[in-house]
This record gives structure tokens, C-alpha cells and sequence, in this order.
């Protein structure tokens, strides 16, 4: 089977310094759009 | 189109298949040409993940939604970014250290061939059908539009798609692809822009956004619970996050992406991408929809949108008068969207909702005599009669290419399946230039059926659309259950969870027959049936062996 396959590094992420910090602050981007998107709903709701 | 419109399509055409073929040189090896020598940056995959999800239908019939059901539909993206951070954390490391070209292959190390083979089967059929779906679907509305024969529209596609995903692999459709994202963005951007400044000078954008507001369009976020709710806030953000664990999770289209990256951080980082940038992305995409909602409350709309329909209307007996009312009811319509503007009481929003109830009424009469649904062509009609020269050209262009991005991904992926789980497996003694070999032959195979499904069946798709795009959601639920116990449980083998996916599908089966459910719960429905049977029937045979013994 085709060969040039190498060990694949894992590495840390260019910000925050770990992967679980960066997943936690895409939970609170979701958190927040969602709450922005609720306040845009409320404030031009017919 | 004029001819400026017709040189802008065809030069961006043109340089979409000869840049993906330049960026696809030099894939001559199989781990070159299925996994671009897993050398991508983050940036190019994640790109790519977004264009392959972009399809030409995403243009059309998004903006349409929001144009005809509000901006609701927007929650249905809120599952992603939660499917992103579980699978950047389980199964980007696992794919990656497994070594493995497709996700199928995973289950054969893990289980047994026959799960590997019943997983592969579901993929090739399920995503084979989407193939032809994929390529029909939006050959109809351009065909429509630029007044081309409908199968001549599916072969120019469909051509153009194999010659540079046959010869550059998995390097040209993820350069292609990156090339279409910055198009599509560029031209949704000026197309939102474009509308809004064609609104009368008297209606500012705020003034657009109370009446898209009035008119129920900015429902973003609904947080009622509803079973029987397509998109709510809860459907969203737990039967969608199914949905995207599974398609990102277990859908060969996509592992493959996230597999040619050249670390474990680097896939990471293109998921992620994604999770935060498609929310806003739906967001904009949708909000257009609802900008030419609001365009043509002050611009009469055509009776239809459907061209075709349209002249078989003015052909009909009932046209004159549905015609007259329906300007009535689009001039009322108009003075009441200013009553909105200028005085804001509840008897003016009052007055606005019936006009707009009325002008419905009138246009679902002259849809129903026309002959023809004419949902997907709003925003075609507004980009062709509307957008100013030369960038019609490029508006069409780009739904062009987001419709060939989805194929191409598509039939990359079903050629790699096609010659890894089963090329590989008749001839495991394949020398690595019979395996690209191969897998050219199975990219101009799929390419071929695709074209080929589309032209004999495509223009009888009008309502299979619909169903089409909920075949995934019978699928999805089980193939998420099956690498779920592949991750995570590990005492529970090949044959637990081999009965366990055809249990999974059946329980899809009768909640679908027997129930409203929306199709959204069917991959929580779908996975919870796996696990549970994989895990009771892995129990079950333990027990009766310690008995035994």
C-alpha cells in the first residue's frame, strides 16, 4: 500500500495554549451567537 | 444575460478547471491523489469542508426559505459547532493515527469486514443517489435560467467536474474549492450590498429590517419544543448535532478532508474553522434571502418566478384577472409596508400581515395554474432581472461551481471507497500505480453515473428533492452509532453491532412510518437504537459464555 504515510504529530494550538481551552471558547461563541440571534429575534419580532 | 455576462460565466469556468487541474499536477502516487500527500494546511480544508457544503442548491433554496419561511432555518446550523469540538477531539486523532485512506477501512481494524462492508454499502448507495441529486438539482434551475437544454446543462457540469478531479485528485477539488469559497463569499457579499441599494431612497436599512420583521422573516431563534418542528432552538441543537457528528464524523466526503491534513492540529483547526464560521455564514446567506423579500415589496415581483411557468400563465384563460389582482394586492401591499415605516402601530402592522396574506393567496393561485413550484427561482430571478451587468455572469458562475464543488467532493469520495474497500480488498497485491489508476477509472465511473442518473431521471426530481435530502437522515443515525461503539466501547464486537445498525435502521423505519417526528430526530433515533442493541446483545452473549463456562 502506498507508502509515504508518516507518524502524524499532534501539535498545540496557535492560541490559548491547549485543545480544550480552544473548544471551551467555541462553546461560548455558540453560547453568545445564539443569544445575540435570540435578541435580534425579540427586537424585530412582528 | 448579456454578452459581458456570458464572457464573465465562461472565463470563470474556464479558470476554475484549469487552476484545479494546475494545483492537482504531480498526484501520482494513491496517497497523493486520495490524501494530497496529507500535506493540506487547515485553511484549504476547512475552506473545502464549507464549499462541499455549499452546493448550488444552498443558494437557491436558502435564500428562497428565508424569502418564504423566515430566517428560522438558521438553527439548524447550531448543531455544528458542538459536532466540531467532539470530533476534533475523538475522531480527527483516531482517523489520523489509524493511517487509514477511508473511515470504513477503521471499522475493518476494529470490528470485522462485514461491518466494513455493510458501512461502505450504505455510504456507496447513499451518497451515489446524492451524486446524481447533487448534479440534477441545480441543472434544472440553471438550465431554466440560461435557456440551455437541460441535459446539455448536466454534461458541461459533470465534464468539467471529472476532467480535473480524475486527473489532480483530492489536491484539485480542495484548491478548486478554496478558489470557489472566496468567489462565493465575494458575490453573496455584493448581491446582499447590491439589493440593499436598491431599495427606494426613502426605505433605509433599518427601515428594510422592521419590515422583514413585521412580516415574521426574522424569526432567528425559536425556543418552543416541538417534535414535529423541522427548526426549532432544541431540533437544532441536539438532532442537527447528530446529523453533522454523523455527516463530519462517518461521511467518506468529509473524513477524507480533514484526513489529508498534515497534523492532527491542522484538521483540527479546518473543523473548528468551520464551527465558527458557518453560523454567520447561514446567517448572511439567509438574510439575503430576506433583503429580496423586502426588495420586492417596493419592486413588483413577477406573477411566478418560474420563467417557463410564467408563460404558460400568460397562455391561460384565468391570467388577466390574476394578474390584475395581483397588482392590487402588491400596491396595497406596498402602501401598507410605508404604513409600517412611517407610524409603527399595531394597526399598521395589522394592515401590513393581511395585505401580505392576500398577495400569498394570489400567488399561490398563479403558481397552482402555472403548473410549476416556483421556490427556487426567486433569487435567480432577482440576480438575473435585478444585478448589474457582468455580475449576473458571475453570480450565475459561482452557483455554477458551488453545484460542481459538491460533485466533485462527492464522486472523490465514492472513488476512494470504490478502490479501498473494495478494489484493494479483490486485489490486495495492487502496486500503487494500479491503485491511482483505479481510482481515475472509479472518479470517471461516479462522474459518469452521476451525469448519466441525472439526465434520465433529473427532471422528474421535483418533490424528490425534498425527500432525497432527508435519505441521509435514515442513514446517518446508524453509521454515528456504529463508530460511536468503535470509539468508545470497546468490549462490544463485529457481530453486536452488525445486528445493532440493522436494528438502528428498522427503529428509523418504524418511527418514520408510525410517528410525525421530524426527520432531524431520526439520526438520535438511529444512533440510540445502535448503541443500545449493539450493547444489550454484547451483554447478553457475554453472559451466556461466563454461564458456559
Amino acid at each position: 500500500m502506498p507508502d509515504e504515510a508518516h507518524n502524524i504529530p499532534d501539535e498545540p494550538p496557535p492560541i490559548l495554549g491547549t485543545w480544550p481551552r480552544i473548544y471551551t471558547a467555541v462553546l461560548i461563541y455558540l453560547a453568545a451567537i445564539i443569544t445575540l440571534f435570540f435578541a435580534f429575534t425579540r427586537a424585530f419580532a412582528p | 444575460m448579456t454578452a459581458i455576462d456570458w464572457a464573465v460565466l465562461v472565463a470563470w469556468l474556464v479558470f476554475l478547471v484549469s487552476y484545479g487541474l494546475w494545483r492537482g499536477r504531480g498526484s501520482d502516487t494513491a496517497n497523493q491523489f486520495l490524501l494530497a500527500g496529507k500535506t493540506m494546511p487547515w485553511y484549504a480544508m476547512g475552506l473545502s469542508i464549507m464549499a462541499t457544503q455549499a452546493t448550488a442548491i444552498t443558494f437557491i433554496t436558502t435564500t428562497a426559505q428565508a424569502y418564504t419561511d423566515g430566517m428560522r432555518f438558521v438553527q439548524f446550523y447550531f448543531g455544528l459547532p458542538l459536532a466540531m469540538v467532539i470530533l476534533s477531539a475523538t475522531a480527527v486523532p483516531i482517523f489520523h493515527r489509524a493511517k487509514v485512506f477511508t473511515a470504513y477501512e477503521y471499522l475493518e481494524k476494529r470490528f470485522d469486514r462485514k461491518t466494513r462492508s455493510l458501512v461502505t454499502a450504505i455510504f456507496l448507495i447513499e451518497r451515489g443517489l446524492g451524486s446524481g441529486i447533487a448534479l440534477a438539482a441545480p441543472a434544472i434551475a440553471l438550465s431554466v435560467i440560461l435557456g440551455w437544454p437541460f441535459r446539455v446543462t448536466t454534461i458541461v457540469m459533470g465534464t468539467a467536474v471529472i476532467l480535473y478531479t480524475t486527473t489532480g485528485g483530492i489536491k484539485a477539488v480542495t484548491w478548486a474549492d478554496v478558489q470557489q469559497m472566496a468567489v462565493i463569499t465575494a458575490s453573496l457579499i455584493l448581491a446582499g450590498i447590491i439589493a440593499v441599494s436598491m431599495l427606494p431612497s426613502d426605505v433605509s436599512f433599518l427601515d428594510a429590517v422592521r419590515i422583514a420583521g413585521a412580516a415574521g422573516k426574522l424569526n432567528v431563534v425559536q425556543t418552543e419544543f416541538n417534535w414535529n418542528d423541522r427548526y426549532n432552538l432544541w431540533s437544532g441543537l441536539i438532532g442537527a448535532s447528530f446529523l453533522f457528528l454523523a455527516y463530519f464524523g462517518t461521511d467518506q466526503s468529509q473524513v477524507q478532508r480533514y484526513l489529508t491534513g498534515r497534523s492532527i492540529g491542522q484538521s483540527r483547526l479546518s473543523l473548528l474553522f468551520n464551527a465558527v464560521a458557518k453560523v454567520p455564514m447561514q446567517f448572511g446567506i439567509l438574510f439575503i434571502g430576506t433583503i429580496v423579500f423586502v426588495f420586492f415589496i417596493f419592486i413588483q415581483p413577477p406573477l411566478v418566478f418560474q420563467p417557463l411557468a410564467e408563460k404558460q400563465l400568460e397562455s391561460k384563460t384565468e391570467y388577466p384577472a390574476l394578474q390584475s389582482r395581483f397588482n392590487r394586492a402588491f400596491e396595497r401591499r406596498r402602501a401598507a409596508a410605508r404604513g409600517v415605516i412611517e407610524r409603527h402601530t399595531p394597526a399598521a402592522l395589522a394592515e401590513f400581515r393581511e395585505a401580505q396574506s392576500q398577495l400569498d393567496a394570489v400567488h399561490a393561485e398563479a403558481v397552482k395554474v402555472g403548473g410549476e413550484p416556483d421556490t427556487n427561482y426567486i433569487f435567480l430571478s432577482f440576480v438575473t432581472r435585478y444585478l448589474p451587468r457582468g455580475i449576473v455572469g458571475l453570480v450565475l458562475g459561482v452557483i455554477f461551481t458551488a453545484a460542481m464543488s459538491a460533485i466533485s467532493g462527492e464522486i472523490n469520495s465514492l472513488a476512494t471507497v470504490t478502490v479501498i474497500d473494495i478494489y484493494r480488498r479483490i486485489a490486495p497485491e495492487a502496486t500503487d500505480r494500479q491503485t491511482v489508476f483505479a481510482s481515475r477509472l472509479a472518479t470517471v465511473f461516479w462522474g459518469a453515473y452521476a451525469i448519466v442518473f441525472s439526465a434520465l431521471f433529473g427532471q422528474g426530481f421535483g418533490t424528490l428533492i425534498e425527500a432525497v435530502n432527508q435519505v441521509g437522515s435514515y442513514f446517518y443515525g446508524p453509521m454515528l452509532g456504529v463508530f460511536f461503539i468503535a470509539f468508545f466501547v470497546k468490549r462490544v464486537g463485529g457481530t453486536a453491532v452488525f445486528i445493532g445498525a440493522i436494528a438502528g435502521e428498522l427503529a428509523i423505519i418504524a418511527v418514520s412510518r408510525f410517528t410525525h417526528i421530524a426527520y432531524l430526530w431520526y439520526n438520535v433515533v438511529g444512533a440510540a437504537g445502535v448503541i443500545a442493541a449493539a450493547l444489550l446483545l454484547s451483554y447478553a452473549t457475554q453472559r451466556e459464555s461466563t454461564a458456559d463456562r
